[in-house]
Order: C-alpha cells, then structure tokens, then sequence
C-alpha cells in the first residue's frame, strides 16, 4: 500500500513538471496555431541559462526567474525575425518545418559552445528530502509543484480576467472576428508565443538540478509535451494540467508495477487512444483542423 | 534546363570524388582511426585522439618502424553509427590509403565496420566490449579492451567473494553491454546463493529514476548494481539514489565510471564500487612511465581510452616491425598472437580469438569524486 | 509552358538516356569502394527522401515518422535472410507488403488529422517502434541489432559486389523516378496537388480528400521500405536507430535543399547533402547548424527549395532582358 501511495506521489510530482512544459505548448498550439517543434530546444536554453548563472554564483533562486527573462528576450526575436516571416508564408506546413529546423539549430549552437558533456545546476534544494507520513519527495521537486500550481494558477486567472488575456482567448476562438474587433492579432500571437516559450524556459531552469542539463535534454521534454497536450486537448490549459498529472501518474504506475522497458511507448499509446475516441483530447473544444 | 544543373551535379560530384585524399608520403605507415568524433560518445573520441597521437610522437621519436619509417594517424568520424563507420572505414581505405584501422568504442558500429574490413585490411578493435565481435572468428581482427565477460567476471567475483550481499536489485539501460552484464551477473549470483530481487530495464531516453528506485527500495536490497556507460545520465541516476536515501552498499558495471561521469554527480557517487583494467592512479610499475609522461604532456591524467589507443598503436607497430611488413596481414596476425608484449597494464597476450589478456584487474571505490583502488586482483 | 506534345516526349527520353550514361559512366569510371558504395548508400537514401516527398510535395503533410517504414524495410529484409532464411528478393517483397498494409492501418488512424497531428503521431509511432526493436530482441535481435547475414543476392546480382550495388540501388532509383513522374501526370497525380493545394477546395469539387491521403500514404510507404532493405548490403547491420527520426531529418533536409515540387529535388538534395561534408569536413555540429539555418532560410524565404530560387532566378535574368519600358 505505501507502495501505492509513494508511487501515485511520484506521479503527481512527475505531473507537475509535465504541466509547465504543457501548458507553454498548448498556448502556442492554441493561440498562435503552430506547432512549436522548438518548444524543447527553449526548454534547453532555461536550463542552460540558469546553469550560467549559478555557475558565477547567482543564488538558484535569483537565477531562475533571469533564466526565464533571458529565454523571453530569445523567444521574441525568434518569432519577430523568423515564425512571422514562415507563419505567414506560402506553405501551410512551414511553421513545422521552421520550428524543427530551429530546435536542431540549437542543439547544434549547445554542443559547439558548452560541448556534449551534462553539467550540473546547483539547487539549494538539490540534496534534500523530505519525508512526509513515510513518503519520500525530494525538496526541489516540492518546488517544482509548487511553481507548477503557482503558474497554471496566475495565468488561468490573468487569461480570464485581464484585458490582454480575455483578448489571447478571443483570438484563440477566433482570429478574424477578434481581428474586426481591433484587438491587434499579430501582437497578442507574439505575446502567447513568448509566454509559451517562457513557460518552457522556466520548466528547464527547474528541472535542471534534477536531470543535470545535456543539449538534447529537449528532445524528452518535446514528446511530453506533445503527448500530454494531444491528451488534454490542444489549445486547453486546464487540459494542460489534467493531462499532465494523468500522464504522470499514468508513467509512474506503470513503470513501477507493469514493466520499465515498455513505459516509453505507453505515452504513445495514450495518444493513439485519444486520437482514437476522443480526438478533442481529454477538455479540449471539437475541432481538428488548423489553418 | 533542370537536367542541365542536374548533369552539372553530377559531373563536378566525380572531379571532387576523383581528386580527394593527397598522395600519401612513401614513407609513413599510415593508421586508420575510425572513432566518434560527433554525437553522445565524442568525448571518447577525442580521448582516443589524444592516446593516438600520443603513442605516435614517441614511436616516432624513438625513430620509426621498418627502417626509420614514421607512423602517421589518420582519423574519420564514425558518427557513432553503423553507417557513419562503415563509411569512416571504407574512406580510410581507399582515400586515406591506411594499413591497418583501430579505433571503435561502440560495439554496433565495430560489427559493421568488421563486415568491411574482414578479409580485406588487419582490424585492431581498441575498446568495444561485445563479445560478438571477437567471436566471429576473423583472423585478422583483435580486440585491446577486456570483453564484457570477461570484465564482468573479474569483478562479480569480488561481490560475491568479499562484499557478500544478501540479496542484490540490479538496474541498467537497455544496451547490449548491459544484458551481457545481467547475463553474467546472474550467473554469478545464482553459484553463490544470492537472490536478484529486481531487475529493472530502461530505455536511453529516461532521465527519471524515481519510480524505478521506489520499487527497488520496496524490496530492500543488500546491494544495488547499476548498469549505465551513459556519464550524463548515469550522474542523474545517482544523484536521484542519493536523494532517495541510498543503498547499503552500491556498485556500477565495471569500465564505465569517468571524470566525465563524476564530475556532474557533484559527490552523489561517492561510496560506489567499481572495477577497471587500469587505473591511472595507481598503475604498477609498468604503468608508471606512461602515466608519467602522459601527464606531463597533457596536464591530465589518461583514462582508459586513452590507454587502450596507445597499447593499440603500439602494438600495431611493434607487430608490423617485428613481421617486417606492413601488409602481409597473415604474418603480422601470427606475430601478435604469439607474441608477448609489454605494455602499461603488464605483460599483455592473445587469444585464438584475438582477445587480449592483460595480468591485472583493478576494484575501485569512488571516494571524494574520485576513482580510489581497493584491491588489485589477478585477472586470468 | 507548353510545348508540343511530341518534342516533350524527346526531351524526357533524352533525359533518360542521359542519366542511364551517367549512372554506367559513373559505375565503370569509378572502382573505389568507398566512392562506389557511397554513391550506392546515397542512392538508396535518396529513395527515402522520395518517398518522404510524395507525402510533403505531394499532399502536404510532413511525415516525420516515415522512417517507421524505412525500418520495416531493413528489419523485414534482415529478418527475412538473417532469421528466416528467406532469399533477399523474398525478405523484401514480404518487407513491401507488411510497409503497405502498416500504412493502410496507420493511414486510417492518423490521416483523419491535418498539419502537426498527423506529424507529431507519426513521430510518437517510430518511437514505439524503437522501443519495440529493443526490446524485443528474439526477433529484432535487440540492441545490438542483427549482423552476420549471408551473401545478399538479388536474383543473379551479387549486392556485395561494390559495382553491382551501385548498379542496383541507381536503377532502382530511377525506375522510381520515372514511375512517380508518371503517376504525378496521372489523374490521381492531380487529386493530390488539388488536395495539396486547397483540401476544402478539392473536396467541393468532388475529390474524396481522404482517400487521396491514404492512397498517397500507402504509395510512400512500400519506396521508403524498399530504401530500407537497399541499405542493408552496406553496413551489413541492422539495429533499432533505423527508427530513429533523424533520418527522416536528414531526408526532409534533402527535400527542401533540392525543392519538394521536383520529382528529381530529393535526388539533388541527397547529393549535394552527401557531398558537402566530404568536401568540406566539416565538424558535424557545425554542419548540421548551417543545414538547420540554410532550412530555416529557405522556409522564410523560398519555401519551393533550390529548385524555386532557381525558377525565381532565371525570371529575374529573363525580366532583366526585356525591354520594357513600363518597368
């Protein structure tokens, strides 16, 4: 039974990191209608930026947040200079191909500056763990829960009640009515597209001290974040995060009670179902076809 | 006009492929290194580089083989793929003009590389550990670097004879190494009464131990064993081990653990036994001399990458200069395996396989993110 | 532009002698294994690359999990031979079939989506599929993968004979060019640049989209298959990153280097991606940076590839001799 429990928690906290991945994807995905095939490449750089910075001495904490300002600065000029310019293109299919192209780029630019080698972040939360009622979770991914609750929250709230986020919902509904509407479309795709940038910049920062960061450290964090927002439904932050934890928890259960070297495909096969019965995803609105 | 610029491809496509590779100067023996130089295992590439070359300035400084002549490296990137070396290789023969290809750390790509070379060109494999690839039974391949087996069976034999788990849960990503590793581990367990409680395999893209390490912990081993060449990854396992609470006693397959495994563990592997068929901290009297120089050269100490280059360089030429040939790959096969030779690991000698068997085996302990020994023991 | 039907058809059969006298010249001229081979290896890559375009340049999907069926190839043949002790031409056949029917299960599942569902499932796919390889190692011989095959003939063709593979895997090729070329001209050819261009168009005019889409797919699937096998002669290795979506990279990049509405633009990008680094000895990071760029370039810029740049080109030059005084 403690088996059980220790194992569902592992899940929730494995969840919690998923959702933050998730949820910058599914604002791309939803608001701008691209899918970001680089989303695992700014994860990268939020690692690899925080690891600059507690590399000189910044404290963890003040690092993170730099981390996520550096990857904003990176994410506007990549969508001022080059998704403008392909969005908006000839082929409909040039966003994938544009994006996929930049996340191989990035890598590429990691290995040639830092090498190909992991190297750690320090986390003064790095070496802890706490022990809750015989249950192991180890400090740093408290925090991550806790930033993950923290961020769904704010920007749940920010998308419903604020002017700015009631116009990202509007263009994700409807691009050309919000457009008659004066709401200034190009300007709030920009805006979702570094929010979800940022989103995956912040994950990378705060799953850098767990995993060490490596340049293809995007790589893993892509098809999660795909998986988890095809199963919650594309363009649903709510659907981000129940996604997320089902994905989560899903992994857990599985990897600790079925068997380890079939869990890699278990995530596909969620998807495959979803596609299947329920295309929408899990709370996401019935509708497939992106233009 | 599409044909046009297609025929123009093609037709500069064969003046570029017919005027590559330089005309090689008469005089220099050529080597082959096929190694990776891109992709996961790069840093091993540029060990054996260093080795390589390493190795080359002193035969050459102590003046040549074949009456004076210089050896010379050459080196293709193998990408770290079947393909990326079977390509390496066959450049290496036709435009790089080589006698003999070394190099290989991966076991896939070696495969492939000696369906190339068999028959064709004398192939010493530096590291790779499978033992499929001294099996086949080429008489011109050989093999520097202990097998898998055979580094399996030095150390299982100090678990089970002097760190006597009871019960042992075993962990490792899922690699061909790796089952050998299991295979042999079982065995080895099974003769001494010792239960495997957990064996636990995961794929290369997992970078989350946590639930693996829960289920381990559920069935409370004397002895966690984990099977992991992959340095970034490995250093996460450990790390996520270390914050689980850790094992009683803890061990990692033997002839994986480098610097550049340990440093990102930042301590976490501390405590964790190991095994090696060399150590550069402590190598005997035969080593010192290369450790020495090496040293001074490089600022650094060699792994064991670098090792098994220089012993296959060296033995490369001391073969090729005592058949008095470069090319007779009959009679410099023969020479090496009846030969003797002395190299920094001891007195090393071939089997009929090619195997090369060095007089020592070494159990290691991580202790302050560094590689201590323990034990020396005879290897067979 | 068109010209008369019957000069056409000269044109194209000069052509085609053209490239027959290449690809002899090149086979004779050149005894050097490793240019031979090479060239061969390229061939069979360049396979893949058009397969990979029926679908890009041909529906307008990217399938980034078509090296599922490239695998399917390799591991049917290696199997075939290897396990079963099949002859090739049999092991490979088998392989065609099993890519054709996997892409109609598939097809039916995925094609219902458009843009990047149908990308990132097709993806997930070829990562199950690796997953499966390795794990499944009576069959697939695990990670290590499956070597030590027997001579590997095709029919009377010896394709350990360096010469003879080049040979073979360069007709094949251009049977399958001529073969595409005819289909692009056929009615079905026009359902699929209608469904490419304009899917709710093509459907308002009568095309059944979906089932052009999974005609399509099932077109691809038995090319990229058939590249698989071809490849197994040159390492003599078969092994689960057969799966591995960097190959369909490297073959997307090909398609786009060389231009997606040429039938013969994967061929040129296999080239030229092929040759580049031989030339230029590159460090591979550095090189697949300015692959990544020239891509990212090209997409903002010129989305036909090469082959567009080309066309855009020759019209400036054409303009700049008008005279054309309204300009």
């Amino acid at each position: 039974m403690e088996l059980l429990v220790q194992t569902l928690v592992n899940g929730l906290v494995l969840g919690a990191g998923y959702a933050i991945i998730a949820v910058g994807l599914t604002l791309i995905f939803g608001i701008v209608g691209i899918a970001n095939f680089a989303h695992g490449a700014f994860f990268a750089m939020g690692g690899y930026a925080c690891y600059l910075l507690t590399v000189r001495g910044v404290n963890y904490f003040v690092a993170v947040p730099i981390s996520v300002l550096i990857v904003v600065v990176i994410g506007l000029v990549t969508e001022l200079i080059i998704i403008r310019r392909s969005l908006y293109g000839e082929s409909h299919h040039g966003s994938l191909i544009v994006t996929f192209a930049l996340g191989q780029a990035v890598i590429a630019a990691l290995i040639l500056i830092f090498g190909p080698d992991p190297l750690p972040v320090a986390s003064p939360l790095g070496q802890s763990t706490l022990r809750l009622l015989g249950i192991f979770v180890t400090a740093q991914r408290v925090f991550i829960l806790a930033c993950s609750i923290l961020v769904l929250g704010v920007l749940g709230l920010w998308l419903g009640l604020s002017v700015k986020g009631q116009q990202v919902v509007a263009v994700a509904q409807n691009p050309r009515g919000a457009l008659y509407s004066g709401i200034n479309v190009p300007w709030i795709r920009t805006l979702a597209f570094v929010l979800g940038v940022a989103a995956a910049g912040l994950a990378g920062a705060l799953l850098g001290p767990i995993s060490t960061i490596y340049p293809t450290m995007g790589y893993g964090a892509l098809i999660v974040g795909f998986t988890v927002v095809i199963l919650g439904g594309m363009g649903s932050i709510p659907g981000a995060m129940f996604g997320a934890l089902l994905m989560g928890v899903a992994n857990a259960l599985f990897e600790t009670f079925v068997s380890v070297s079939w869990t890699p495909a278990l995530g596909w096969v969620l998807v495959i179902a979803t596609l299947l019965f329920r295309p929408q995803g899990l709370l996401g609105r019935a509708q497939l076809h992106r233009h | 006009m599409k044909m046009t610029r297609l025929l123009g491809t093609i037709v500069s496509t064969m003046l570029v492929l017919a005027c590559a590779g330089p005309a090689p100067a008469a005089d220099t023996v050529r080597i082959g290194l096929a190694v990776p130089l891109t992709g996961a295992a790069a840093t091993y590439g540029q060990d054996m580089q260093r080795g390589a070359d390493f190795a080359a300035e002193l035969i050459n400084a102590r003046g040549g083989i074949l009456g004076g002549r210089k050896i010379e490296n050459v080196y293709e990137d193998d990408k770290g793929s079947p393909q990326g070396g079977v390509a390496a290789v066959q450049k290496l023969i036709s435009v790089g003009r080589v006698k003999v290809i070394t190099g290989g750390t991966n076991s896939s790509v070696v495969l492939a590389e000696s369906s190339v070379t068999k028959g064709r060109i004398l192939h010493v494999n530096a590291a790779a550990q499978a033992d499929a690839i001294t099996e086949q039974g080429n008489p011109w391949l050989f093999q520097i670097n202990n097998t898998v087996s055979l580094n399996s069976r030095a150390f299982n034999a100090y678990i089970v004879g002097v760190l006597k788990p009871k019960t042992v849960a075993y962990m490792g990503e899922n690699t061909e190494f790796n089952k050998t590793v299991l295979e042999n581990l079982k065995e080895s367990l099974k003769a001494a009464n010792i239960e495997l409680v957990n064996v636990s395999i995961y794929d290369s893209e997992t970078n989350d131990f946590t639930s693996i390490l829960t289920k381990i912990k559920a069935s409370n081993p004397d002895l966690l064993y984990v099977s992991d060449a992959y340095p970034s990854r490995a250093a996460q396992l450990w790390k996520q081990v270390r914050q689980l609470g850790g094992f009683r006693t803890e061990a990692m397959s033997p002839g994986v653990i480098t610097p550049g495994m340990l440093k990102p563990a930042e301590g976490a592997m501390d405590g964790i036994y190991t095994g090696e068929i060399f150590m550069a901290s402590d190598p005997g009297p035969e080593g010192k001399d290369f450790i020495e120089s090496y040293q001074k050269k490089f600022n650094v100490q060699p792994g064991k990458g670098e090792l098994v280059i220089f012993e296959a360089i060296n033995l490369i030429a001391a073969a090729m200069d005592k058949a008095g040939t470069d090319s007779d790959y009959d009679k410099i096969s023969k020479v090496l395996r009846e030969g003797a030779w002395q190299t920094p690991r001891g007195q090393l000698k071939f089997d009929e396989k090619g195997r090369a068997h060095a007089p020592y085996f070494y159990i290691q302990r991580v202790k302050d993110g560094k590689l201590v020994q323990v034990e020396r023991t005879k290897a067979n | 532009m068109w010209e008369k039907g019957s000069r056409r058809v000269v044109r194209e059969v000069m052509y085609l002698a053209a490239a027959v006298v290449v690809i002899m010249a090149f086979g004779l001229v050149f005894s050097d294994p490793f240019v031979v081979t090479l060239a061969g290896y390229t061939c069979a890559f360049a396979l893949f690359a058009l397969s990979v375009n029926i679908i890009l340049g041909g529906i307008g999907e990217v399938p980034l999990g078509q090296c599922l069926f490239f695998g399917i190839g390799s591991y049917g043949a290696a199997i075939g031979i290897g396990k079963l002790g099949l002859s090739f031409e049999i092991a490979l056949l088998g392989a065609l079939v099993i890519s054709v029917i996997g892409a109609a299960v598939i097809g039916a599942i995925t094609l219902r989506l458009t843009g990047a569902y149908f990308s990132i499932v097709s993806w997930g796919l070829t990562g199950v599929a690796m997953v499966a390889a390795t794990n499944l190692e009576p069959i697939t011989g695990g990670p290590l993968g499956l070597f030590g095959f027997p001579q590997i003939t095709l029919g009377p063709l010896q394709l350990g004979n360096q010469q003879t593979y080049f040979f073979v895997t360069a007709t094949t090729l251009l049977v399958s060019i001529l073969f595409l070329v005819a289909v692009r001209r056929s009615p079905f050819g026009a359902a699929m640049e209608s469904v490419r261009q304009n899917q709710h168009l093509a459907q308002s005019v009568g095309v059944d989209v979906t089932r052009v889409r999974l005609k399509a797919f099932m077109l691809s699937a038995p090319f990229a298959a058939l590249a698989g096998a071809l490849t197994v002669p040159y390492a003599q290795i078969v092994t689960p990153e057969v799966f591995s979506v960097g190959n369909t990279v490297d073959s997307l990049l090909m398609v786009l280097l060389g231009g997606s509405q040429l039938i013969v633009g994967p061929v040129i990008g296999a080239a030229i991606f092929t040759l580049i680094p031989q030339v230029l000895d590159l460090d591979p990071n550095v090189r697949i940076l300015v692959f990544s760029a020239i891509i990212i370039l090209i997409m903002m810029f010129a989305p036909g590839g090469l082959h567009q740049l080309g066309v855009r080109l020759r019209e400036r030059l054409g303009r700049a001799r008008d005279v054309d005084p309204t300009r």
